[in-house]
């Protein structure tokens, strides 16, 4: 017969515990919160620790895969950047001079064709030497008396340009339109221009240096009939206001002749300048 | 020592069964009633009563309600354990009994019952686990059946 000893001490320290419980039921419910909030932070401490842990790590897990697809697109952006200095040549080819010359005289028909400049090859002016002027280039040197140049501006009709898409990188050519600004020719229907990209020259044609500032697209329409995207540009320098120049007078062979000069239109006309004193 | 061991098992599983939902069975339940099949009286009581204590504190406006049921499933299990030959049965209908005091107590005293479904999954899922606790708890700590 199942009979326990009921009087043990155990059974009354037991029966102390449960009136223990019991006792704290009828607490107060704000007393009962206070007397057990001491050891309710030390006995949950674990698991809120553990929650905190728990937490940091998902916080630093988050933060490592922005961090890792941050340092995949610097990755990306410093080859392509590393990709575009070894194309354009980290170091400039030549020392190149610049030559600073006054348009002394303009074509009577347009005045933004072909402009004669107050220096020649007794400064040391070339035929075939590209002008510019602080906001970009203004065209290149196709005749050259002992002290006047005659020069072609980007807007005469046989001016072509190599051009780069600074953003992009597309290349394309540049050559002047009807209204007065350029339009690209060659850019690939599915290029990336876009309207405020800037264009620089691209270096291919043996007359510009790469890197000098052509313009700017204003324009880029869709016409699902054309060939290649017709792409306007507005020139930086405003030719029929410039009155003072500069010519890169770059020493022989310091643009590599790639075969490609017909890129930029080095067919020099025929023409015959009168020597005239200049300044 | 065995004791303390013990009741820093049961704090542990108490930890994991805190951070888990509702529907888990009741880990703490299973390994007080192992332990009070092995040990006095009085250390069952207590160990309920400190376990019971602690889960409370995971809801403080009803403070007592678990330590009261866990004292006196403590001190039942370990009174009644000598009706039993076989711990393994007796587990399964010691915590049938537990299980049903739990939920009377936290109905009548305690926060409520949890839905109808994490009800009968959680209690099914400790049933379901009883004999599994008893053989591994035993094993570990107590190296077969010991009567009172």
């Amino acid at each position: 017969m199942f009979r326990p000893n009921l009087n043990a001490w155990q059974d009354r320290a037991a029966l102390l515990v449960v009136l223990v419980g019991l006792g704290l039921l009828i607490v107060p419910h704000r007393l009962r919160i206070a007397v057990t909030q001491p050891f309710q932070v030390a006995v949950l401490a674990p698991l809120r620790l553990g929650t905190a842990v728990s937490q940091s790590l998902r916080d630093t897990r988050a933060e490592n895969e922005r961090l890792s697809r941050l340092a995949a697109q610097l990755a990306m952006e410093n080859a392509r950047l590393e990709s575009a200095s070894q194309a354009a040549g980290a170091t400039p080819p030549v020392n190149a001079a610049l030559i600073r010359a006054r348009v002394i005289g303009r074509d009577l028909i347009t005045f933004e064709h072909w402009l004669t400049i107050s220096r020649g090859t007794l400064n040391g002016v070339r035929p075939g030497a590209p002008v510019i002027t602080p906001d970009g280039i203004c065209g290149m040197v196709v005749a050259c008396g002992k002290h006047q140049s005659l020069v072609q501006t980007l807007l005469a009709p046989d001016s072509r340009v190599a051009v780069l898409n600074r953003r992009s990188r597309v290349p394309a050519l540049a050559r002047p339109d009807r209204a007065g600004g350029l339009v690209l020719d060659y850019a690939p229907k599915q290029s990336d221009f876009r309207p405020g990209d800037t264009l620089v020259t691209a270096g291919l044609g043996t007359v510009f240096p790469k890197g000098l500032m052509l313009g700017e697209v204003i324009a880029v329409p869709d016409r699902p009939e054309a060939l290649f995207k017709p792409v306007t540009v507005r020139p930086f320098v405003d030719i029929s206001r410039i009155e003072q120049v500069f010519v890169i007078s770059l020493p022989a062979g310091a643009l590599p002749d790639t075969g490609t000069g017909w890129l930029e239109n080095t067919s020099r006309p025929e023409v015959s300048i009168p020597d005239q004193s200049g300044e | 020592m065995r004791t303390f061991v013990a009741f820093v098992l049961i704090y542990l599983l108490f930890l994991v069964q805190a951070s888990m939902t509702q529907w888990w069975p009741d880990l703490v339940l299973l390994a007080l009633i192992v332990v009070s099949l092995h040990e006095s009286r009085f250390t069952s009581t207590l160990v309920g009563g400190l376990v019971g204590l602690c889960l409370d504190m995971t809801n403080p406006a009803f403070t007592g309600t678990h330590l009261v049921t866990l004292a006196a499933t403590g001190y039942g299990v370990s009174l009644l354990r000598a009706l039993f030959y076989r711990a393994r049965w007796a587990t399964l209908l010691f915590v049938a009994m537990a299980l049903v005091l739990k939920w009377v107590a936290v109905a009548a005293i305690g926060p409520g019952l949890p839905g109808l479904a994490a009800l009968a999954v959680s209690s099914g899922l400790t049933l379901a686990l009883a004999p599994l606790a008893e053989l591994a708890l035993s094993g570990l700590f107590y190296h077969g059946w010991q009567t009172a």
